[in-house]
C-alpha cells in the first residue's frame, strides 16, 4: 500500500496549554513520520494527549513548538486561513460524535468540504454521489442526520471525509459512539479505504481496533512511549 | 453568487427551524425599524425634502427686529416692503404676502375662506406654475384692479368639479365680485397649508400712507440675486437698517432687519423637536439591536459545534462570518419589511395624533426616499447586531468545540463580557430615554397646572369677521355687534356674551407700543409695549377674568367711530402691566396714549393676568379697550356644556346678517387643549419610545440572566450538593442582575444628564436636572430589573443537584 514517500513528519513537537498560572504539557517531544498509504493508530489511556496530537496532525490546532511537515510543506506556523485551506484540501476528518450538521441533509453534509473549496455544482454532485456510494449511503441523500442510525451517520461522516480526495483521513475514536456491530462495520470500511490506497491515522483507546492498523503509536503523558511496527492487519 | 444564495437558503432554513426566535427577533426589529421609518418619513417630509419651489436655497424671508419692544422677529409694513425691495440690489425679485380671510357669499351658506393677498411677483418668484389658467399680471397687482382670484386645486375641484372648470367663474368675496383666473397645484399646500385662494396684494393708499410705516402686517419673500449670498444680503440689509435708524424717529426704538432662509422659516421651529424624536427612536432601535445581538450570541453558543464542524471542513472564518451575517441580514430585511407595515400604520397614527399645522400631512408617507432609508437601516442594523456575534462565533476554538463531553465547556469570559456589555448598554439607553420622556411629561404636567387667568369651562368662542366692504365704518360694526350680543344674551342658558378681537389662545397677537403720560423712559429702558385687546364690557364676566382693582368699563364707554383712545376714553390693564410700570403703587387713574402728546385714556381697572398666547408664556402686559374691531370673536359663557349652543348662535348671526359666516367655532377648553397639543404630542411620542425601550431592556436583561443561569446549572448543582441554600442561590443570581442594572443605571444617568440639557428649551417649569425624575427613573428601572431577573433566579433555586450533576 505505501509508496515509501513521507506524508507527515513531526520533530520535537510539543503542545502546552496555559490557563491562568498553570501550564499543562499535553504533548512533549513528539517525533513521528507517516508515509503515504500507511494505516496508523494512536493509542493510549484517557488524557494521554491522543486527541491533541490528532488535532495538530489535522491542523485543527497548532503546536507550541517543534517542526511539522505535511506533504513536504512546513505547516507548524501557518496562518489560520492557510491552515483552513490545507485542511479543506488535504485532510478528511471522522469524529467520534460523527459531527454531522443536523440542519443539513446527508447530501449537503457530504457536499460541505467541496462547497468551501469552490467546486462547481456539477462536479460536487458527481463526487458526493460517488462518495456516498462508496459507503453504501447513496439511497439516503435527502435524509437528515437525525433520521439515521449511529452507524449510518458515521458512514455519512466517512463519505464526507472522502469526498474531497484528501491526502490523509484522520479518525478520532470513530467507533466510540457505536455499538460493536456498527463499530466493526466502520472499521471494515476504513480498512477497505486503506486497501484502496488511503492514508489513515486513527485515534483509539480500544486495542481491538488499534490492531487494524499497520503501526500503532502508544502515548502516555503526552509522550510516545512505544511504537508497534507491522501490526497484524485484520482481526 | 452561488455561495450567496446557498447562504440565503440555509439562513432561511435556520430561521424557519426556530420560529420562536425568528418571531421575537423580527417583531423586535420591526418595531424598531417601523418606528424609525415613521419618524423618518416625517423628518423627510418636513426637514429633508426639497420644498416644491425653484432653488429654495436662494429664497429668503425678511423680518423686522424690534428688540426694544421685545419683538425679535416681526412682520414689515407696506412702505418698508417697497424700501427693502427697491432700495437694495440684493433681490432678483421680491413679494409681499399677508393672510386674509374673506367671506364667501352667493353660495348656499356663507363661508369663511382662508386666503392670502400676494404680490403678483410671488408665483414667478417661487417658480410655481398654475395647473389651470394663469397667475396674476403686474397690472392686476394695483389698487382697484385686483378683483381676480387664483384658487387652490382642492377648492377648485370641490366647488367646480375640476381645476379647468373653475376658470372664468366669479366668486363673491366680502361682497365683491372676483374672477377666477387660475388654479395652483396641490403641491403648494406643503408651504401654504389650508390656504384656499390668493388675491393680488394691490396695496391700498391707506397701507402706503407714511403714518402706517410701522403697521407691521406683511411678510416679505425675496429671491437673492445670482452671486449674492446670505451673508452679503444680511450685510446689505443691516446697513439699510442702520441708515434708517439714523434718519427716523421710530417710537419702537432701534430696529434691525433679519434675512432668514426660506427653508428655515418653514421648518425652523419644528426642527429640534423632530430631531429629538428621531434621536429617541434611534435609541430604541439600538436597544432592539442589542437585544437581538444577545439572542444571536446565545444562538451562536448553541451552534458552536455546527460552526466548528464547518471550520474543520475548511470553511474560512470570513466564510463563517459571512454566513452568520447573511442570517442577520435576512432577519433585518424581514424586520424591515414588517417595519414598513408598522411605519405605514405609524404614519397614519402620527398624522392623527399630531397637532394642527405641525405636520405637512399631505406629504408624509412611504415614498422612495423613505423606502431607501428603511432598506439602509435594515442593512446597517443587520450588520450592527450580527457582526459581533458572528465574529465571536467564528473565533471559537475548533478542537475544543468538536470534542464531545455532554456538558460543554463554560462560555468564554470574553463572550460573557460582550453579553453583559450589551445589556448594560440597553439599560443605560433606556435610562436616557426614560429621563427625557420623564422630563417632558413633568413639563406637560406643570403646564396643565398653569392657571390661564380665566375660566375656560362652559365658554364657546366663534369668529365673526365683518367685511370692510360692507361694514365701512365703526358705527356699522358696533351696530352689528350690539344686535348680535342682544340676541345671544337672550338665549336661555347663556350667562354672558361679549366680543373681543383677540381672546386668549386664538391665532395672532396684536402687540402695540404706547406712551404713559408723564413717563419718559431712559435711553436704555424698553419702550412701553403691551398686547392690546378690544372688547365689549361683558368680556371680563364672560371669561371670568377677576377684577383686582377699580372697575371694568361700561357700555356707555364704548367708542364707535371715535377710535380706541380719545377724549374721556378709559382702559383696563392687567396686573402684569400694572406691576411693570407702577409696582406696588396703584395704576388706577394713570393715563396711556399712542404717542407722547396724547390723546390719553385713563386706567379705570386692573384685572388678573391672562396667558394669551401660550400657557407656557407669562403675559408681558395687556391693555383692554372698550372698542369694536371688524374681526371679532364672539365669547359666550353658558350655564352648561356650550357645544349644544353652536347651532343657535349661528342662527343668531344669520339673523343679524344672513351673509355673515361664523367660523373657527371652538369651546375655550378646546383652545386650551389645542395650545398644549404640541407638547402633548412630543411627550406622548417620547413616552411611547421610552416605554418600548424600557420593555426591551428588561426583556434583554431577563434573557441574559436566564441564559447565565442555564450556563451555570452545573455550578449551581454543585453548590447545592455542597449545601448552598436556595436563598443563597437567589442572592447569587440576583446580585449578578443587580450588578448589570447598577452599571447601566450609572452610565445612563451620566448620559441622561447631558441629554436633558439638549431638551432644556423644550421644558416648562422643570429643570433639566429634575431631582424627582433623576430619582424615580433609576429606582423604577432597578426595581423592574430585579423583577425581570427574579424568574430565572427562582428557577435557579429549583435546580436539582442530582439532575445537574448527572452529566458529570
Amino acid at each position: 500500500m505505501t509508496d515509501n514517500s513521507t506524508l507527515i513528519k513531526m520533530e520535537g513537537v510539543k503542545k502546552v496549554f496555559y490557563t491562568d498560572e498553570v501550564e499543562t504539557h499535553a504533548l512533549s517531544e513528539i517525533h513521528l513520520e507517516i508515509k503515504k498509504g500507511q494505516y496508523i493508530s494512536i493509542a493510549g489511556p484517557s488524557g494521554c494527549g491522543k486527541s491533541t496530537l490528532l488535532s495538530i496532525l489535522g491542523l485543527l490546532d497548532s503546536p507550541t513548538g517543534g517542526e511539522y511537515t505535511l506533504n513536504g510543506q512546513p505547516v507548524a506556523n501557518l496562518s489560520i486561513s492557510e491552515r483552513t485551506r490545507i485542511r479543506n484540501r488535504e485532510i478528511g476528518f471522522i469524529f467520534q460524535a460523527f459531527n454531522l450538521i443536523g440542519d443539513l441533509t446527508v447530501y449537503e453534509n457530504v457536499e460541505l468540504p467541496l462547497t468551501y473549496r469552490g467546486t462547481s455544482a456539477a462536479e460536487r454532485k458527481q463526487k458526493v454521489q460517488h462518495a456516498l456510494e462508496r459507503v453504501g449511503m447513496a439511497h439516503r441523500l435527502r435524509h437528515y442526520p437525525s433520521q439515521l442510525s449511529g452507524g449510518q451517520q458515521q458512514r455519512v461522516a466517512v463519505a464526507r471525509a472522502l469526498v474531497g480526495d484528501p491526502l490523509i483521513l484522520m479518525a478520532d475514536e470513530p467507533t466510540g459512539n457505536l455499538d460493536s456491530k456498527n463499530g466493526e462495520a466502520v472499521m471494515e470500511l476504513l480498512r477497505d479505504l486503506h486497501r484502496n490506497g488511503a492514508t489513515v491515522c486513527m485515534v483509539t483507546h480500544d486495542q481491538r481496533y488499534a490492531n487494524f492498523a499497520e503501526r500503532t503509536i502508544h502515548l502516555f503523558d503526552g509522550r510516545i512511549v512505544e511504537e508497534t511496527q507491522e501490526a497484524r492487519v485484520g482481526a | 453568487m452561488e455561495t450567496f444564495w446557498q447562504d440565503v437558503r440555509f439562513a432561511a432554513r435556520m430561521l424557519a427551524k426556530s420560529p420562536g426566535f425568528t418571531a421575537v427577533a423580527v417583531l423586535t426589529l420591526a418595531l424598531g425599524i417601523g418606528a424609525n421609518t415613521a419618524i423618518f418619513s416625517v423628518v423627510d417630509a418636513i426637514l429633508l425634502r426639497r420644498l416644491p419651489v425653484d432653488a429654495p436655497e436662494h429664497l429668503v424671508v425678511i423680518h423686522n427686529q424690534l428688540p426694544k419692544v421685545n419683538l425679535p422677529r416681526t412682520e414689515i409694513s407696506a412702505l418698508q416692503f417697497r424700501d427693502y425691495a427697491d432700495r437694495t440690489d440684493v433681490f432678483e425679485s421680491a413679494a409681499a404676502i399677508t393672510f386674509r380671510n374673506y367671506n364667501l357669499t352667493g353660495t348656499d351658506q356663507p363661508q369663511r375662506l382662508l386666503g392670502m393677498r400676494v404680490s403678483a411677483s410671488l408665483f414667478p418668484l417661487l417658480g410655481v406654475h398654475p395647473v389651470a389658467g394663469r397667475v396674476f399680471t403686474a397690472a392686476e397687482d394695483a389698487y382697484g384692479a385686483q378683483h381676480v382670484v387664483v384658487l387652490s386645486q382642492n377648492v377648485a375641484e370641490r366647488m367646480y368639479g375640476s381645476a379647468q372648470g373653475s376658470i372664468g367663474k366669479r366668486l363673491q368675496l366680502d361682497g365683491e365680485s372676483y374672477e377666477i383666473v387660475g388654479v395652483l397645484p396641490r403641491a403648494l399646500e406643503v408651504i401654504y397649508a389650508d390656504v384656499e385662494f390668493w388675491t393680488p396684494m394691490a396695496f391700498t393708499p391707506r397701507e402706503l400712507n407714511e403714518e402706517r410705516r410701522w403697521s407691521l402686517t406683511f411678510e416679505m419673500l425675496g429671491r437673492l440675486r445670482r452671486g449674492v449670498g446670505l451673508a452679503a444680503a444680511r450685510a446689505t440689509m443691516a446697513t439699510m437698517a442702520a441708515r434708517m435708524n439714523g434718519s427716523m424717529d421710530s417710537s419702537m426704538g432701534a430696529f434691525g432687519i433679519e434675512v432668514r432662509p426660506f427653508v428655515e422659516e418653514h421648518v425652523g421651529d419644528v426642527r429640534q423637536p423632530l430631531y429629538i424624536l428621531l434621536g429617541a427612536v434611534s435609541l430604541v432601535l439600538l436597544i432592539a439591536c442589542a437585544n437581538i445581538a444577545n439572542l444571536l450570541l446565545a444562538r451562536g453558543s448553541a451552534r458552536s459545534r455546527e460552526l466548528a464542524i464547518r471550520g474543520a471542513m475548511g470553511a474560512a472564518r470570513s466564510r463563517i462570518v459571512t454566513q452568520l451575517l447573511t442570517e442577520s441580514l435576512l432577519l433585518a430585511v424581514l424586520g424591515g419589511a414588517l417595519g414598513l407595515l408598522i411605519a405605514e400604520w405609524g404614519c397614519q397614527l402620527l398624522i392623527r395624533m399630531a397637532p394642527a399645522n405641525l405636520l405637512r400631512t399631505a406629504a408624509i408617507g412611504l415614498d422612495p426616499a423613505v423606502l431607501l432609508f428603511t432598506l439602509a437601516v435594515s442593512v446597517v442594523v443587520g450588520v450592527l447586531f450580527g457582526l459581533a456575534p458572528a465574529l465571536e462565533a467564528a473565533r471559537k476554538d475548533l478542537a475544543g468545540a468538536l470534542k464531545e463531553g455532554g456538558r460543554g465547556t463554560p462560555e468564554a469570559s470574553g463572550r460573557q463580557g460582550l453579553r453583559r456589555a450589551l445589556v448594560i448598554s440597553e439599560i443605560a439607553l433606556a435610562i436616557v430615554l426614560l429621563i427625557c420622556s420623564g422630563l417632558l411629561l413633568r413639563s406637560f404636567e406643570k403646564l396643565l397646572e398653569v392657571k390661564p387667568g380665566f375660566d375656560p369651562t362652559n365658554v364657546l368662542t366663534a369668529q365673526v369677521s365683518l367685511p370692510r366692504t360692507k361694514y365701512t365704518d365703526e358705527a356699522k360694526i358696533a351696530s352689528f355687534s350690539d344686535a348680535l350680543l342682544a340676541r345671544v344674551s337672550s338665549l336661555p342658558g347663556v350667562l354672558h356674551a361679549a366680543m373681543a378681537d383677540q381672546p386668549p389662545l386664538t391665532p395672532g397677537t396684536d402687540n402695540s407700543v404706547f406712551s404713559i403720560r408723564d413717563y419718559h423712559p431712559g435711553p436704555k429702558d424698553p419702550q412701553p409695549h403691551a398686547d392690546t385687546i378690544y372688547t365689549t364690557p361683558d368680556y371680563f364676566a364672560a371669561m371670568r377674568i377677576p377684577l383686582l382693582q377699580g372697575r371694568t368699563y361700561l357700555e356707555s364707554e364704548m367708542r364707535p367711530n371715535r377710535g380706541p383712545i380719545g377724549e374721556g376714553s378709559v382702559v383696563v390693564i392687567d396686573e402684569a402691566l400694572a406691576k411693570i410700570f407702577w409696582g406696588r403703587e396703584s395704576g388706577l387713574g394713570k393715563q396711556l396714549g399712542w404717542g407722547d402728546k396724547g390723546p390719553w385714556a385713563t386706567i379705570v381697572g386692573v384685572v388678573g393676568t391672562v396667558r394669551s398666547d401660550d400657557l407656557a408664556e407669562e403675559s408681558k402686559g395687556t391693555i383692554y379697550f372698550p372698542y369694536h374691531a371688524p374681526g371679532m370673536t364672539l365669547v359666550v359663557r353658558t350655564g352648561s356644556d356650550p357645544r349644544p349652543f353652536v347651532a343657535a348662535i349661528r342662527q343668531q348671526v344669520q339673523g343679524v346678517d344672513s351673509d355673515q359666516p361664523v367660523y373657527d367655532v371652538k369651546t375655550m377648553a378646546e383652545r386650551v387643549a389645542a395650545s398644549v397639543e404640541r407638547r402633548r404630542f412630543s411627550a406622548t411620542l417620547l413616552g411611547l419610545f421610552a416605554a418600548l425601550a424600557f420593555a426591551l431592556a428588561l426583556i434583554g436583561l431577563h434573557g441574559v440572566i436566564s441564559y447565565l443561569v442555564a450556563q451555570r446549572t452545573h455550578e449551581i448543582g454543585v453548590r447545592m450538593a455542597l449545601g448552598a441554600r436556595p436563598v443563597g442561590v437567589l442572592r447569587l443570581v440576583l446580585s449578578q442582575a443587580l450588578g448589570m442594572a447598577a452599571a447601566g443605571v450609572v452610565i445612563g444617568l451620566i448620559a441622561g444628564f447631558f441629554a436633558a440639557r439638549l431638551l432644556a428649551n423644550q421644558l416648562y417649569g422643570v429643570q433639566p436636572v429634575d431631582p424627582a425624575t433623576f430619582l424615580v427613573v433609576p429606582t423604577l428601572l432597578t426595581a423592574a430589573s430585579l423583577a425581570a431577573s427574579s424568574i430565572p433566579a427562582w428557577r435557579a433555586t429549583r435546580v436539582d443537584p442530582l439532575v445537574a450533576l448527572r452529566y458529570e
